[in-house]
């Protein structure tokens, strides 16, 4: 998995991900986030086109961030998912509490 | 080696209940189910399903013992049709993973309870789910049929 900042400004940054989100490589998404938490950003809109798996372990990072950022009043949001990633949203029921974009325009509109 | 012969074979893998041992199993697994036909969507389905068990023995099956991790024992049995079998065991605690409540899928993001996602995902997912004790072990067998669409 890899994650890569794509733009910032003040209070929001927009990154890609890449690779698999699991068991092994979720914590590095922790890391990131909090690491660009503790600069300041509370808005993230992460580009997932290049997100080819995510189990529960990636779905419980994101949670962890989104109640974070919630609860500075930012917010984590989600453009671009792949088709098997968005079935792993729609079965836990993540599409209905982190928002989803199809494109990163979307998303930044 | 695997075995040539084509029914009722079974392959075997055993490695330590250990977070870095993940990539072993599913390269182990995944093989097997291309070999069988399985198409790109089921195979990351395969995967998710493998990831959550194994995760959960790996987590909590040995934690009264953590000095030591156990083992898992992976079996993909190959029975003539092209079913994916899997016998996953371990020797830990008493754990059947169909007993466990789903989480609540309606509850809002701050409300929303960190984990207990990875066994619905097992139950959602799989085709065919049992679980047994025997000589003291947990015995989780698990089928995925191919979805032709």
């Amino acid at each position: 998995m890899e994650i890569k900042e794509l733009k910032c400004n003040a209070e929001s940054l927009t990154a890609a991900l890449s690779g698999r989100m699991d068991a092994l490589t979720a914590p590095e998404f922790t890391d990131q986030l909090e690491k660009w938490i503790a600069e300041g950003r509370i808005n993230f809109t992460i580009d997932c086109s290049q997100l080819d798996y995510i189990s529960s372990a990636g779905l419980r990072a994101l949670l962890i961030i989104a109640k974070k950022v919630g609860g500075l009043n930012g917010k984590l949001q989600l453009a671009a998912l792949q088709e098997s990633v968005q079935t792993v949203f729609e079965i836990s029921g993540f599409n209905k509490i982190i928002p989803l974009f199809a494109t990163l325009d979307d998303a930044e509109k | 080696m695997p075995k040539s012969r084509k029914q009722d074979t079974v392959n075997h893998l055993r490695l330590k209940a250990e977070l870095e041992n993940l990539p072993g199993f599913l390269t182990f697994v995944s093989t097997r189910a291309q070999q069988l036909g399985f198409a790109e969507k089921q195979l990351l389905e395969i995967e998710l399903v493998l990831e959550e068990i194994l995760v959960n023995i790996i987590k909590y099956a040995y934690s009264a013992e953590r000095t030591q991790a156990g083992w898992i024992d992976l079996n993909l049995k190959c029975k003539p049709d092209d079913r994916l079998h899997l016998e996953i065991r371990d020797r830990g605690a008493p754990f059947n993973p169909l007993e466990q409540a789903d989480p609540d899928l309606e509850a809002g993001l701050m409300e929303r309870p960190i984990g207990g996602l990875g066994i619905y995902f097992i139950k959602k997912l799989a085709d065919n789910l049992s679980w047994h004790r025997e000589n003291n072990e947990n015995c989780l067998n698990i089928t995925f049929a191919q979805c032709h669409v």
